[in-house]
């Protein structure tokens, strides 16, 4: 029972539905959410963590029911949650913090325990700096040592909430790497982010989120085509787009329903992404 | 009746045989919380203030008043406030730090980390305990006995019980507060108001009656020592009930608050000082 299942969840607050009846069944490989701020992709990010009940609906991971306190421990054990915004103890050391979060996820055996804090701290490339306490440590190094902790016994079901954010280039190509091994073939590994370039290099499959609701679910490839043909270079702003900016070569890229006879280039994951949830969104592009 | 096992139930029973028993979690939590208090730098000097007052006391030849000005008679000033603040920023740490999702998303429930809480003060009950033996050892020897301008005092073994206890006490009360606030103000006015007059001047420690004439001072409160010390423990059995209480709201959880608040009752009313000693 490897997938996460849910129908009609939702999860209000007061009056507006942070989450508004999404139904979805996501299975093994790496799915990446993406969508606005305030779209409902950290909510549901936490509820799948187990951390937020749902308001209403029905949800279902790894085949156990996350209401069944029982079966809600059980998820927890085979959980690996990256959250959006990381409390850290800043005078634990990055050993420490990882090998306390380890006996939070039961593992009593100190020389097993230890072995595994030190696979998972070199897995994220933080082995030599183990020994540093978090508050001398950067912003990027913070978020995976924050990754490190998530990747602690192998975990079945592995949500990532903006894990790549405040890491450098060289950085982030690692973590690509990483995540994109770990998406194997009975682990889900579900990637919640603002960067259409690792949905691109990482994701089999791609959920864009808008107002709660999932606005797009395919593949990258078909993302991307939702832009196909609504993409064109001009050497000034065509007032007709609905959206555009200026690129570094001094051109303009229009993204929209382009005039006669313009330049169309190829689209990209972030045409498709912009066009599903710009200020002129495109219901009728939706995949199914 | 049916014995047909869903298929999540069915993952759920063999999943569980291959977690460890909660007990064995609930102490290696207790363990590395336990060791990260004695490691912290407020506790270690709340220890070494309690080992400058015994030997400066017990320096001066006045070994009881170095047992007792040392490790007792204010060990809110050298181990019980240090112990509370440090014991109660351990257990408002994950408030503090907003890792609520950190530790929400681990299978370890919030109820057995605040039990871990508690069972980790124990480490400052055995340092406490360390400390009061070799004190003991040191200014009365392997007999216990006291000597002082010709007179003897044998120490009994439930007057050097009270330290320990107390700073166990000072140590679920600090869990106490930190898991029920998240300020740490809290933490450092509770500290002081355990370290400041007048609570601390009200006897946490007593002796018991026969304490000769040259031993005894205003400073010593004699009273009985057994209810005394079943007051001591009275008062952290509330403790611990009242940090349970925070996630846990089961009966046994107010039945412990009803014994603790019994024992703590009947210790206070039975082991008050009855006065200088009347030798």
């Amino acid at each position: 029972m490897s997938h996460i299942a849910m129908s009609d969840l939702r999860k209000s607050y007061g009056a507006r539905d942070a989450v508004a009846g999404l139904s979805l069944t996501i299975g093994p490989g790496v799915t990446g959410l993406l969508g606005p701020n305030g779209a409902g992709k950290t909510t549901l990010m936490r509820m799948v963590a187990t951390v937020l009940a749902p308001t209403s609906g029905d949800l279902r991971l790894l085949g156990l029911d996350p209401a069944d306190r029982e079966q809600r421990t059980e998820i927890r054990r085979r959980l690996g949650y990256l959250p959006q915004e990381p409390g850290f103890h800043r005078h634990f050391t990055a050993f420490e913090f990882v090998d306390y979060v380890a006996i939070l996820k039961e593992m009593t055996d100190t020389r097993a325990r230890h072995r595994e804090v030190r696979r998972a701290l070199e897995l994220v490339g933080l082995g030599d700096v183990a020994g540093k306490r978090i508050r001398k440590i950067s912003g990027g190094m913070r978020k995976r040592v924050a990754l490190a902790q998530a990747l602690l016994g192998e975990p079945q079901l592995l949500v990532l909430d903006e894990p790549s954010a405040a890491l450098d280039p060289e950085q982030r190509l690692r973590f690509r790497e990483l995540v994109s091994e770990l998406g194997g073939d009975e682990r889900i590994v579900l990637v919640s982010t603002h960067q259409t370039e690792d949905v691109a290099a990482l994701c089999q499959r791609v959920i864009v989120m808008r107002d709660g609701h999932a606005a797009f679910d395919g593949t990258p490839a078909q993302l991307s085509g939702v832009a196909d043909n609504r993409v064109w270079i001009a050497g000034s702003r065509d007032p007709r787009a609905r959206l555009w900016w200026r690129t570094s070569e001094g051109l303009h890229r229009h993204v929209g329903d382009p005039p006669a006879g313009a330049q169309l280039v190829k689209p990209t994951i972030e045409d498709g992404y912009l066009l599903l949830v710009g200020p002129a969104a495109v219901p009728d592009a939706v995949a199914a | 009746m049916s014995t047909t096992t869903t298929a999540p139930q069915r993952e759920l029973v063999i999943a569980s045989r291959t977690a460890p028993p909660l007990h064995t979690v609930r102490w290696a939590l207790a363990g590395t919380e336990g060791r990260r208090l004695l490691r912290h730098p407020l506790f270690m000097l709340g220890f070494a203030f309690a080992v400058f007052g015994l030997v400066l006391d017990a320096d001066s030849g006045e070994s009881i008043f170095g047992l007792a000005g040392g490790a007792y008679l204010f060990p809110g000033v050298g181990l019980g406030g240090m112990t509370f603040l440090v014991a109660c920023l351990a257990a408002n740490r994950e408030r503090r730090d907003s890792a609520q999702d950190f530790y929400g998303a681990a299978p370890l429930s919030e109820r057995v980390r605040t039990e871990a809480a508690l069972l980790s003060i124990a480490w400052a009950g055995l340092a406490c305990t360390g400390l009061t033996g070799v004190a003991a050892l040191v200014l009365a020897g392997f007999d216990g006995v006291l000597f002082f301008d010709g007179e003897r005092y044998a120490l009994r073994p439930l007057e050097l019980v009270q330290g320990p206890l107390y700073i166990v006490f000072a140590g679920t009360l600090g869990v106490l507060v930190g898991r029920w606030t998240r300020r740490t103000y809290a933490a450092v006015i509770g500290a002081l108001v355990l370290v400041l007059p007048p609570v601390v001047w009200l006897p946490w420690i007593v002796f018991g009656d026969g304490v000769p004439e040259g031993f005894s001072s205003d400073w010593l409160d004699h009273a009985s020592v057994g209810w005394h010390v079943i007051g001591l423990i009275g008062l952290a059995t509330v403790a611990v009930a009242g940090a349970r209480a925070r996630h846990d709201r089961r009966p046994r959880v107010a039945l412990l608050f009803l014994v603790g608040l019994g024992a703590a009752v009947a210790g206070i009313a039975l082991g008050l000082p009855t006065g200088p000693d009347p030798l």
